[in-house]
């Protein structure tokens, strides 16, 4: 187990190594941070200036070189535009997404389960087509137009939440509601399946010849074996947050790293981008390799499987 | 005993209460705001669509930043939101001397820098425009670029040598757009360096720096007593938000108090039943057509561009069947809501003393039809128009769409759109490298009078080149009035200009349009100066409980 952990951990190490430098060059390739921070009269001097000045001049293995040893040591260089440690602007940013993300998958998870119980429990009825066809809406709904359509009834037209920004606790509903469901959606459809697949089984034939309540049979006995691939799941849904962040910040101005990133892209502020893109890469690693182990826990097949064998 | 006392040394202190009447109203003649203005109360809250490059240091950005940071900083000089001119603010009086090349500045007395950084003197004048006018620098203001020295024979005279004249030197020390290099800055404070001066900004202004968040918000305090307003509410908190629905939504919603929404968007803040504040005379609109630029060897007329060069009459044909082919009034009202003044020159705003009587092109696709095809471009021709977007000018590229689809219709030309972010189309600018692309753009006026901008955009020697046209005749115009001391003069000679781009047509000319702002209930009267496309002036907000 330990061999195998070490294993992922050293295929982390290369793939963040490989994204890092792939967001690098593809930052480098998107034109000149000099032409946005100076006046269009600026001369040919003015910019070179600013070129030494953030380091922009010295060639691109130099830059990239620096870039990786400032890493190394925890300095992910200074934003081209506040000047400010890149690190600074992330740890202002990231707690926003990482709490706007667990409301979101509260909420996935509160109504995708209870959801998916009761349209596997009544298979075929109308209540399962009903949930059915919420769940397909889930998926299929952009996240930007179900944002805009949320902020109309429930900031514009009901007044009763904030439409924008982050202030109280009712700040988070709408951003989390948009940002879950589409995860809740698809726990629902995941709950569902794998409940008909526990609902069958042995087990739960018997439970129920033993003279179990249905109530209990469902939600004690069938449920804690459906659970399973839904809770690894939910360890993913972080990374998919991740990906729904950027639209949902900006739609709901959420003070969060997805809209940093953008906002940094926009303005070239490679540092930002780098920096933000790396510590998102990072999550996701994290996550899969938690899944990796927390699979390779249940099910010790997967950690003595090799290639070809 | 005890109360008598009390009351004897308060009467003997104060005086009867009809001296402390007399006083009152004394000081209400001295200074009318000071003493009618209500107790700091409240937040105003302000969304905006961007913060631009978001730091506090001015003179390492080119000047949008004035978006957030204007309401902190003031300048030597300031505008009357009613006409524009140039008001004394940090400097109580001035002169010019030798020809315009010396400026002598009187500063008023007494003006504090806020977190107890001192009184501001010459001192600090000579220190701030040293700071940006030193190479390196992302200041080009023309008058920083000319200086010598400052020179302080007091600490309340400043004495700006110049390397040459600059008859328009208070247009670059005032409350402009784009003025922000020359906020006063407290000396001391930017000693701190850089860092500090960034993330603990200091100023004279109305509104005292208390916090900034990347991206996201920026919060102020009222500054009690102020030299000159104190403002109505206690805090003024702006917040970034970048999409304009989501502004709309706040603002509707009463969660802010000011949403910044282009004119595009008016017809959603009707059905929102929000209330509109508009900046007069805030950015030109038109369609520029690239590359009539004769010394640059490449899109004349002979490398196969029909809108080009200016002066052939061919050419001149294909500019003006484009704008007759325009159905300017209809853009007016789809896109613009109304927001529109139709104008005939290029920046050039209606009613203004150089602005002279034109008609603007007609809408006459028949005629304009006739005109390609005596220019001998019967069923039009293939090229492409740049749809360069902008933060709070979100309706350039609608109308360039609105355009290009009238060209097609009623011309029959091939038109391909091509999305642009300002940011990257900014590299153009200088570098002239669009010839044969039409743009679809919206300048903004920079100053008082039109030949401001078009020293920038339109001059062979401007860094600049967003009118697509470079002459001999427009270099003229503009040296001959950037160097023109007297406004009359100035005037006459804009007046001339104006007609001879009437003639020349150089661009699909649509018109002039405003700034917009959507305002809650809670905000009352909002002196705004025609032009200053940044929220601004908010301590003259007064409050409606």
């Amino acid at each position: 187990m330990q061999r195998y952990i070490l294993g992922r951990v050293a295929q982390l190490v290369v793939s963040l190594l490989v994204v890092v430098t792939f967001v690098f060059l593809l930052s480098r390739l998107s034109g000149d941070p000099v032409l946005l921070m100076l006046d269009v009269r600026a001369t040919e001097e003015e910019k070179q200036a600013l070129r030494v000045h953030l380091g922009l001049d010295k060639p691109l293995p130099v830059q990239y070189a620096v870039y990786l040893a400032g890493m190394a040591t925890g300095d992910f260089g200074r934003s081209v535009l506040s000047r400010r440690p890149v690190l600074e602007h992330i740890g202002e940013r990231l707690p926003n997404t990482l709490m706007l993300g667990g409301v979101g998958i509260l909420f996935s998870i509160a109504i995708g389960v209870p959801i998916g119980v009761y349209s596997a429990v009544k298979r075929g009825t109308a209540l399962d087509h009903v949930a059915r066809v919420f769940a397909v809406m889930g998926q299929a709904v952009p996240t930007f137009w179900l944002g805009i359509m949320l902020i109309l009834v429930f900031g514009v037209w009901l007044g009763w939440l904030p439409p924008g920004g982050k202030s109280g606790p009712e700040s988070f509903i709408l951003p989390a509601i948009t940002l879950g469901y589409f995860t809740g959606a698809a726990i629902m459809r995941l709950t569902r399946s794998s409940m008909l697949e526990v609902l069958g089984a042995e087990y739960v034939k018997f439970a129920r010849i033993k003279g179990l309540h249905e109530q209990v049979v469902v939600w004690k006995h069938a449920l804690k074996n459906a659970t399973i691939p839904v809770l690894t799941f939910s360890v993913m849904l972080f990374v998919i947050f991740l990906g729904g962040a950027v639209v949902t910040e900006t739609v709901f101005a959420w003070p969060g790293l997805g809209r940093l990133i953008l906002e940094g892209i926009n303005t070239r502020d490679y540092p930002i981008v780098q920096g933000g893109v790396m510590v998102f890469s990072a999550i996701y690693l994290l996550a899969n390799l938690m899944v990796d182990i927390l699979y390779s826990y249940f099910n010790p097949k997967i950690r003595y499987a090799r290639p070809g064998g | 005993m005890m109360v008598d006392a009390h009351r004897h040394r308060r009467h003997l202190f104060l005086g009867p209460p009809w001296v402390l009447m007399l006083g009152a109203v004394l000081a209400a003649a001295w200074h009318p705001s000071a003493a009618l203005a209500k107790e700091p109360r409240g937040i105003l809250t302000i969304a905006l669509a961007t913060f631009a490059n978001e730091t506090f240091l001015p003179d390492s950005t080119p000047g949008a930043e004035m978006v957030f940071s204007n309401y902190m900083f003031e300048h030597l000089v300031r505008r009357d939101p009613s006409t524009g001119e140039n008001l004394p603010m940090l400097a109580e009086s001035w002169k010019s001397q030798d020809g315009a090349a010396t400026w002598v500045f009187n500063l008023r007395r007494g003006v504090k820098f806020h977190a107890g950084f001192g009184e501001m003197t010459c001192e600090d004048v000579k220190h701030t425009f040293a700071k940006a006018a030193r190479p390196g620098t992302a200041n080009t203001t023309t008058f920083l670029k000319k200086l010598k020295e400052v020179q302080c024979p007091d600490p309340y005279t400043a004495v700006v040598k110049l390397g040459s004249p600059h008859p328009m030197m208070l247009n670059e020390v005032n409350s402009g757009v784009f003025a922000q290099t020359t906020y006063v800055q407290s000396k001391k404070a930017l000693e701190r360096g850089d860092d500090a001066a960034n993330r603990h900004p200091i100023g004279t202004g109305p509104w005292e720096f208390v916090s900034h968040t990347f991206g996201d918000r920026v919060e102020y305090k009222a500054v009690r007593n102020h030299w000159r307003q104190t403002p109505e509410f206690e805090r003024l908190v702006l917040l970034k938000v970048p999409e304009a629905a989501t502004r709309i939504a706040m603002v509707a919603a009463g969660r802010v108090d000011i949403a910044e929404v282009g004119v595009d968007f008016v017809k959603e803040l009707k059905a929102a039943r929000v209330e509109t504040r508009a900046i007069a005379e805030f950015a030109s609109v038109g369609i520029t057509l690239g590359g009539m630029w004769p010394d640059r060897g490449a899109g004349t007329s002979k490398a196969g561009l029909p809108w080009a060069p200016l002066e052939d009459e061919r050419a001149r044909k294909v500019r003006l069947a484009f704008n007759m082919a325009t159905d300017v009034q209809a853009i007016k009202s789809e896109i613009f809501g109304g927001f529109l003044d139709v104008t005939a020159a290029t920046m050039f705003f209606p009613g203004k003393p150089w602005t002279p009587e034109l008609k603007p092109y007609s809408f006459d696709p028949a005629k304009a039809r006739q005109l390609m095809k005596e220019a001998g471009y019967p069923n039009c021709f293939e090229f492409t128009m740049l749809m360069v977007t902008w933060p709070g000018r979100g309706y350039g590229p609608r109308a360039g769409e609105a355009v290009a689809s009238m060209l097609e219709k009623n011309l029959g030309c091939k038109i391909t759109r091509e999305p642009m972010d300002r940011a990257i189309f900014s590299r153009h600018f200088g570098a002239r490298t669009y010839p044969g692309k039409a743009l679809a753009y919206a300048f903004p006026q920079v100053g008082t009078e039109p030949w401001e901008i078009w020293i920038r955009i339109g001059h062979s020697k401007g860094a600049a080149q967003i009118s697509g046209f470079e002459h001999p005749m427009m270099d003229e115009f503009l040296d001959r009035i950037s160097q023109e001391p007297d406004v009359s003069a100035r005037a006459k000679l804009q007046k001339q200009m104006a007609e001879w781009l009437y003639k020349q047509v150089p661009r699909i000319e649509l018109g002039g349009t405003v700034a917009l702002f959507g305002v809650s209930k809670r905000v009352g009267k909002w002196p705004l100066v025609p032009g200053q496309g940044v929220p601004h002036y908010t301590e003259y907000i007064t409050r409606v409980d």
